[in-house]
């Protein structure tokens, strides 16, 4: 493993913060209050901290209407994606799979294109419910594949993800022209939270679920990332535990599809981060990699919204860019070039 | 897409092929000559003027726009884009086994025109970027190719096209009383609604997959001549289209009117709800205090607005603008 000042050697040494971390860490948990207040008090409604402070019930309805709602949204999909990464990340044993490069989000987004198609009625439980069976079928599949794929620490893995992900969205797409439903499914992809009020995010409190269960899970997460081997002769159900592990993953990134659609990287960028200054103790880890998910797709939200007032940029459009930067930034890294 | 590319390409060739063997001299676009059987008149449209078979038998429609006018003169054509036509007003003709499915823009299938041999094409809008095929399909065929869409880009603006093109239509089937007649039924809806329209606050709306958004891009060739402000245009409003529009932002805008393109609708399964969009604007709490709410001015345009779009679908949604504002009053 090669080392570089500001990454922390793997595994061992993970309560061993480097020089970086020590500062980052705080300045990342301020920061991220500092954004989740902003994003209360950012929007197009008049809402002003003196009109709150005075009790203008006007101002607190729309406050509790919009602002709230989506801010929670945001903390939820973003600890939803980002935990979701670390979850396939170990049971892969590589670095570049999230929902997003494994196809798992493609799969979900199918499922709510036949559910738009079939039982176009459905209560968002509904689709919640086939979008997480899809889901859930999806990454069994994109496992089984990479289990017969040798080179695990390579960049292959994601790649069969990529590609069985654009296989999905070409049958999607397929299916959608076939249905006329094209429209519908591009407005649904683009995630955005600029629909995000009372009314419409409250599904994604299953997240929270999701997030106690990975924390619980963390260290049967952290053996099972040593290998089916290894994992196993430690006294470990491999099995059990990548069936949970998958369970979990569909869940969280169904029910993040179906209400807010597809943010990209963030499930990669943010665990890799967090892995570089603090090491591989999944739950030692976790916690930052929820705040520091939170801070990067707040930020990426509030750009969205302030750049092209009164309209929006979708989220995904930015977190695209920013994610995509930083995944460039990460394989480029001398800490992963060996294993490319 | 890239199917599309593909096909599109072996289309071309085919074409390509066609013309060279059996016209080399066929170069000009508007060969009237070659269509022997009858006389030809010559209309304006879009692309210039052309000169066309009169009474064609064999029409390929591709533009919606054109669609009811055309049904209106009891043509029956032989292909269309089954699934870009109103599944409402042109039942009939999906229905129709005789007819030929050509796909739509986004996959078209361009073979299928050319086994039917047209006489006429009526292509454009949302055709236009196939215009070059098309001609040279009607070449091959010895048919004419014909732009008279009323889309945005015409002169005059849509509205002011939708008159000429049901008059150019008028011309080739021999139904010019008949035009003449839909076009002034059409000016008295306008006039209603324009006299109705005096200077209120309208949002664009669009809902589609669940979702409220700036409609402006569709709606607005509908509101251009009528003396209505949107409150979402200028500035960013008009540049970001679909990119997303917050509750809130609607709430803070307040305007008197919102006028509703219900996509959904559009493509929701026959006998369902017609109106989603209104299950997901009355959900809505943040509108709860804003004058459109509260004094239930919200229009709603026919589910098939978006697929119609044509002098008959605009001119039931003046008749609808007017019976609502005008009520107002």
């Amino acid at each position: 493993m090669p080392s570089s000042p500001t990454a922390a050697r793997t595994g061992s040494t993970s309560t061993t913060a480097s020089g970086a971390g020590r500062y980052l860490l705080p300045g990342i948990a301020v920061l991220c209050v500092a954004l989740v207040i902003a994003s209360m008090l950012v929007g197009e409604y008049h809402i002003t901290i003196g009109g709150l402070l005075h009790g203008d019930s006007e101002m607190w309805r729309m406050f509790f209407i919009s602002r709230v709602p989506r801010t929670l949204a945001l903390i939820f999909a973003g600890v939803a994606m980002s935990f979701s990464g670390v979850i396939m990340q170990r049971l892969t044993q590589n670095r570049f799979v999230e929902p997003t490069t494994a196809g798992t989000a493609e799969w979900a987004g199918l499922g709510i294109l036949l559910c738009f198609m079939y039982i176009p009625g459905a209560s968002p439980l509904v689709r919640m419910a086939v979008a997480t069976t899809m889901a859930f079928l999806g990454t069994v599949v994109f496992l089984a594949i990479i289990n017969r794929v040798r080179a695990r620490k390579t960049a292959i893995v994601p790649l069969v993800g990529l590609m069985l992900g654009a296989v999905i969205g070409a049958v999607t797409t397929y299916i959608a022209i076939e249905g006329n439903m094209l429209q519908a499914v591009v407005a649904w992809r683009s995630g955005g939270f600029a629909h995000i009020v009372r009314g419409f995010y409250e599904p994604l409190w299953a997240v929270l679920v999701v997030a106690v269960a990975c924390y619980l899970m963390a260290n049967y997460f952290t053996i099972a990332g040593l290998g089916r081997d290894v994992a196993t002769s430690l006294g470990l159900d491999y099995g059990r535990t990548v069936a949970i592990g998958v369970t979990m993953v569909a869940l969280a990134s169904g029910v993040t599809s179906v209400v807010v659609g597809f943010i990209p990287f963030l499930g990669l960028v943010v665990p890799n981060v967090v892995s570089m200054l603090r090491g591989d103790d999944v739950r030692k880890n976790l916690p930052w990699i929820g705040v520091f998910a939170v801070v990067l797709v707040v930020a990426c939200d509030l750009i969205g919204r302030v750049v092209v007032r009164p309209m929006e940029i979708p989220t995904s459009v930015v977190m695209g860019v920013v994610g995509a930067t930083a995944f460039l930034a990460i394989i480029l890294s001398r800490r992963f070039r060996d294993s490319l | 897409m890239f199917s599309l590319i593909k096909r599109a390409g072996v289309a071309a060739a085919l074409v390509t092929a066609t013309v060279a063997f059996t016209a080399c001299s066929t170069t000009s676009s508007d060969d009237a000559s070659s269509s022997a059987d009858g006389e030809t008149v010559t209309i304006s449209t879009n692309l210039g003027d052309v000169t066309v078979p009169k009474n064609p038998t064999k029409v390929v429609v591709l533009d919606n726009t054109a669609a009811e006018t055309v049904k209106a003169f009891g043509v029956t054509p032989v292909a269309i884009p089954k699934q870009l036509f109103s599944s409402d007003q042109l039942a009939d003709w999906a229905d129709d086994g005789d007819i030929k499915d050509v796909g739509t823009h986004s996959e078209p299938k361009f073979d299928v025109i050319e086994d039917v041999e047209p006489d006429l094409i009526i292509g454009g809008y949302r055709f236009s970027k196939y215009s070059d095929e098309l001609q040279k399909m009607a070449d091959a065929s010895g048919g004419a190719f014909i732009d008279v869409a009323a889309s945005d880009d015409a002169e005059g603006g849509r509205v002011a096209q939708m008159s000429r093109q049901t008059e150019a239509l008028g011309t080739v089937f021999g139904k010019e009383d008949q035009a003449e007649e839909i076009v002034a039924d059409f000016q008295t809806k306008l006039d209603a609604a324009k006299s109705a329209a005096t200077g209120q606050t309208v949002f664009l709306a669009n809902v589609n997959g669940g979702k409220i958004d700036n409609g402006a891009k569709r709606i607005s060739p509908l509101t251009e001549p009528l003396d209505v402000r949107d409150v979402f245009a200028g500035e960013a409003g008009d540049i970001h289209q679909n990119s997303g529009l917050t509750p809130e932002a609607i709430a803070q805008a307040n305007p008197e009117w919102v006028i509703v393109m219900d996509r959904d609708a559009a493509v929701a399964t026959a006998g369902e709800t017609a109106t989603p969009a209104k299950a997901v604007i009355d959900a809505q709490d943040a509108f709860a205090n804003t004058t459109f709410k509260k004094s239930n001015q919200i229009i709603y345009l026919d589910p098939q607005f978006y697929v119609r779009e044509g002098i008959q679908g605009y001119g039931e949604s003046y008749q609808q603008i007017a019976g609502a504002m005008g009520a107002d009053k």
